[in-house]
C-alpha cells in the first residue's frame, strides 16, 4: 500500500505544472477572454458614459472585469487539469503550446458563434452536435499538429512569454475590479 | 380549509403576500381598519400595459377589434382620447408617470436610467397619504430598477421573479446592495444589446441554458409559440392576473397599487386563440421612411403589426378577465382603476419598436381609462393630457396638497375647472444626452391645441429642423406644416426654446 501511495505521489509530481507553465497557460487563457470583454465594453461604454455618475461608471466597468477574471480562472482550471493529464513527453513547451492552441481554437469557435448568434441559437440539438464535433475535431487536430512541431511549440511559447506582461496587467485590473465590486456592495449595506 | 381542498403553493403565496400588509396595519393602528369597516376607503389600482399605442386600440377607433374588453369597461369610465406619454420608451415614460415630471427634470432618459436623487422622493408613492398601503410590481426590469429607487416609500415590493415562470437574472440576488449598476453590468456580460455578450464562454453556456428553459416552458405551455420574456425573465400574463385578482380584494384600503405588465411589449407572443386573429386584409397607411428608419420594409412592418395587434388583443382579454374577477369579488366597488401605458409602439416609417429617436403619435399617444366606484356612465375627454398629470390627479383625489415640483395638472373630469386651451405638454427622447448637462442632443415634442411641433436637436443624420402637424386634420402626421404655417411653427418654436432655456438652467 505504501508503494502504491508512493507511486501515486510520483504520478502527480511528474505531471505537476511548473511555475513557468502555469504563468504561460494563464496568459494563453486570459488573452482571448480579456480582449473579447474589453472589445464589447468599449462598444457600450459611450452610451453609459453619459448617464452614470463617475463612481457608478467605475462600478459598471468593474463588474465585467471582475467577472472576466473569474471566467479566466475557471477556464484556466479546466485547461490546467487537461494539461496535467497530457502525455509526459509533452512537458515543457509542447504542453504549454497544446494548452494555448486549445484555448485559442476554442475562442475562435466561440467568436464565430457570437458573430452568428441569431442563427446558431435557432439550431436544433443535432445541428449543434455536428458543430461541436467539428469544433472538437479541428481543435484536436490543431493540438496534434502543434505538439508534433517543436519549432511551432517554441514559437508559441515565446509569444506567450512576451504576452505575460499583459496577463499580469489583466490580473491586477481584475483584482482591483473585484475589490471595487466588494467595496460598492459593502457601501450599499451601510 | 376543507379536507378535499389541498393547501397549495398558490394559497401559501397569497397568505405570504398579505403578511406584510397585516404587519403594516398592526403598526399603523386602527385608522385603515376603521376606514375599511365603514366602506369609505378607496383603493387606487394603476395598471400599466407596456408599449400600448392608442393608435392600435379599437377603443380609439382602430380598424381591428383589439380591445373589446377595455371597450366594455370604458362604458362606465372616463376615457381620455388625447393622452400622451412623456417619453418614447419605458424608463423615461414610466419615470414621468411616477414623478409627475418630464424627463428633463427627473433625468431618467437613458436605457436602464434612474431618476436623479432629488426625484427619488418625488413620486406618487411619496405623495400618497400616510395611512395608504403602497404595493408595486413590474414584469419589466427597467421599471423594477426605478421602483427599487423608490423602495423606501413602497410597503410591499414584489420582485419580477415572484410572478415569473422562470427568472434568469442574478444581479439582484448576488449584489442586492448595488442592484442598479450590477444589473446593467450583468446585461453587458451575459446578454446581447448594442454589443455582443461580453463573456466569451460563460455567456454561451448561459444562452444554451436559457434555450433549455424556454423549451421546457414551451412544453408546459403549448399555447405559446414563444414564451414571453425580457431581460432573462419569462412570464405569462395569466399568472400575474390570477395572482392580482386574488391579492387585491383581500387588501384593505386605503391602498395604492402599481402593476406594470409586459404584454404587448415585444417579443410579440400571442398564444393560440389569438394567433391568426387578425389574418385579415387590413393594411395601414404606408408612410415615407424616416431618417431614423431601421430599414424595415412595409411588408415586414405589416406582419409585425398583425402580431402586435394579436398580442394586444390577448393582453386586453386578460385585463378584462382581471376586471371581471375584481367585479365579482366586489373589489371594484371601492377601487379606482387607472389603465394606461408607459409609451406606445412604432410600426411605420421603417421603424419597429420604441428604441428610436422619433416621437410620432404611435409612440406617444397612449390610452388612459379611469374606472371609479359608483360611476355608471361613460365620460369622454378630448382635452390634451399627459402622463405627468396622473400624480397631481391622485393628490387631488386623495385630498393631499399638489406638490409644487410636479409639471402636470389635475386631469379634466377631476379638476373642477375648465382646462386652459393654450396648455402645452411635452415629450422628450434624450438617450444621447448626458444626465447632468443641458438638453442639447434630443428629440423634443411640444403639443398645444391641435398642433404638434417636433424638433431634432443635434442629430448626426440629416433631418428637417422642425416638423409641425395639425393633429385634428392630419392625425397620421403626413403633412409637415413647418413651411406653410411658419407663423405657428415660429410661435411654438419660440415657446419650445424658452422652455428648454428654463429647464436647462439648473444644469448649466
Amino acid at each position: 500500500m505504501i508503494q502504491e501511495g508512493c507511486r501515486g505521489v510520483y504520478f502527480f509530481k511528474q505531471r505537476w505544472l511548473s511555475q513557468d507553465e502555469i504563468y504561460l497557460i494563464f496568459t494563453a487563457v486570459s488573452l482571448p477572454l480579456q480582449l473579447w470583454m474589453w472589445y464589447n465594453l468599449l462598444i457600450v461604454y459611450p452610451a453609459y458614459q453619459f448617464r452614470l455618475a463617475a463612481w457608478d461608471l467605475v462600478g459598471f466597468i468593474a463588474y465585467p472585469l471582475a467577472f472576466v477574471l473569474l471566467e479566466s480562472l475557471l477556464v484556466f482550471g479546466g485547461v490546467a487539469m487537461l494539461a496535467f493529464f497530457a502525455p509526459l513527453s509533452w512537458r515543457g513547451d509542447r504542453r504549454v503550446a497544446g494548452a494555448a492552441v486549445l484555448v485559442f481554437a476554442a475562442a475562435f469557435w466561440s467568436i464565430l458563434v457570437h458573430l452568428n448568434y441569431e442563427t446558431v441559437i435557432e439550431w436544433s440539438g443535432k445541428q449543434m452536435m455536428v458543430w461541436l464535433l467539428l469544433a472538437l475535431t479541428s481543435i484536436a487536430l490543431l493540438i496534434w499538429a502543434t505538439v508534433r512541431s517543436p519549432q511551432l511549440a517554441k514559437n508559441l511559447t515565446d509569444f506567450l512569454e512576451r504576452a505575460e506582461v499583459l496577463a499580469a496587467f489583466y490580473l491586477v485590473i481584475g483584482l482591483l475590479s473585484a475589490l471595487i465590486v466588494g467595496f460598492r456592495n459593502l457601501l450599499g449595506c451601510m | 380549509m376543507s379536507k378535499e381542498r389541498r393547501f397549495t403553493r398558490r394559497d401559501f403565496l397569497k397568505l405570504a403576500a398579505l403578511a406584510p400588509a397585516a404587519y403594516w396595519l398592526g403598526l399603523k393602528g386602527g385608522s385603515a381598519q376603521e376606514s375599511a369597516t365603514d366602506g369609505q376607503a378607496v383603493k387606487t389600482l394603476i395598471l400599466v400595459l407596456d408599449a400600448v399605442s392608442a393608435r392600435n386600440m379599437s377603443l380609439y377607433g382602430y380598424a381591428r377589434r383589439t380591445t373589446p374588453e377595455i371597450d366594455r369597461y370604458a362604458q362606465q369610465a372616463v376615457v381620455y382620447h388625447n393622452h400622451h406619454a412623456a417619453g418614447n420608451f419605458t424608463t423615461s415614460g414610466a419615470a414621468s408617470l411616477f414623478t409627475g415630471s418630464y424627463p428633463w427634470s427627473h433625468r431618467a432618459f437613458h436605457m436602464h436610467g434612474l431618476v436623479i436623487k432629488s426625484y427619488a422622493e418625488r413620486t406618487f408613492f411619496s405623495t400618497c397619504p400616510a395611512d395608504c398601503y403602497r404595493v408595486a410590481f413590474s414584469h419589466n426590469l427597467l421599471v423594477s430598477s426605478l421602483i427599487q429607487q423608490f423602495r423606501h416609500r413602497v410597503d410591499h415590493y414584489l420582485p419580477a421573479r415572484q410572478l415569473a415562470l422562470a427568472d434568469m437574472e442574478y444581479s439582484d440576488l448576488i449584489f442586492p446592495q448595488d442592484y442598479d449598476v450590477s444589473f446593467w453590468s450583468e446585461s453587458v456580460i451575459l446578454r446581447r444589446g448594442s454589443a455582443k455578450q461580453g463573456s466569451l464562454f460563460v455567456s454561451l453556456l448561459y444562452s444554451l441554458w436559457q434555450r433549455m428553459v424556454k423549451n421546457r416552458l414551451l412544453k408546459e405551455r403549448p399555447q405559446y409559440e414563444e414564451i414571453p420574456n425580457l431581460n432573462g425573465v419569462f412570464y405569462d400574463l395569466k399568472d400575474a392576473v390570477d395572482w392580482l385578482a386574488d391579492y387585491w380584494p383581500a387588501l384593505p384600503g386605503p391602498a395604492l397599487g402599481y402593476f406594470h405588465f409586459l404584454p404587448p411589449h415585444e417579443p410579440y407572443a400571442p398564444p393560440s386563440g389569438f394567433r391568426g386573429l387578425f389574418d385579415d386584409r387590413y393594411t395601414p397607411l404606408e408612410k415615407p421612411a424616416h431618417f431614423a428608419s431601421e430599414g424595415h420594409s412595409q411588408e415586414f412592418l405589416n406582419q409585425q403589426r398583425q402580431l402586435y395587434d394579436e398580442y394586444l388583443a390577448y393582453a386586453d382579454s386578460e385585463l378584462g378577465r382581471l376586471l371581471d374577477r375584481l367585479t365579482q369579488s366586489g373589489a371594484l366597488a371601492n377601487t379606482r382603476v387607472i389603465i394606461t401605458s408607459d409609451h406606445g409602439e412604432s410600426l411605420e416609417r421603417g421603424i419597429r419598436g420604441h428604441i428610436t429617436p422619433v416621437l410620432y403619435e404611435p409612440l406617444l399617444h397612449i390610452p388612459l381609462v379611469i374606472l371609479e366606484p359608483g360611476r355608471t356612465a361613460r365620460q369622454d375627454v378630448h382635452s390634451l393630457t399627459s402622463c405627468v398629470d396622473i400624480l397631481p390627479t391622485l393628490c387631488q383625489l386623495d385630498g393631499v396638497g399638489i406638490p409644487g415640483w410636479t409639471e402636470g395638472e389635475v386631469l379634466p373630469a377631476y379638476a373642477g375647472v375648465a382646462q386652459d386651451e393654450g396648455r402645452r405638454i411635452y415629450a422628450v427622447e434624450a438617450k444621447g444626452n448626458p444626465t447632468s448637462t443641458p438638453i442639447k442632443r434630443a428629440t423634443v415634442a411640444l403639443y398645444q391645441g391641435p398642433y404638434k411641433l417636433i424638433r431634432y436637436l443635434d442629430h448626426r443624420k440629416v433631418a428637417p429642423p422642425d416638423e409641425l402637424y395639425d393633429l385634428n386634420v392630419d392625425a397620421e402626421e403626413m403633412d409637415n406644416l413647418a413651411n406653410s404655417r411658419r407663423d405657428v411653427a415660429q410661435q411654438l418654436g419660440a415657446a419650445l426654446d424658452e422652455k428648454l432655456r428654463q429647464v436647462n438652467q439648473a444644469f448649466l
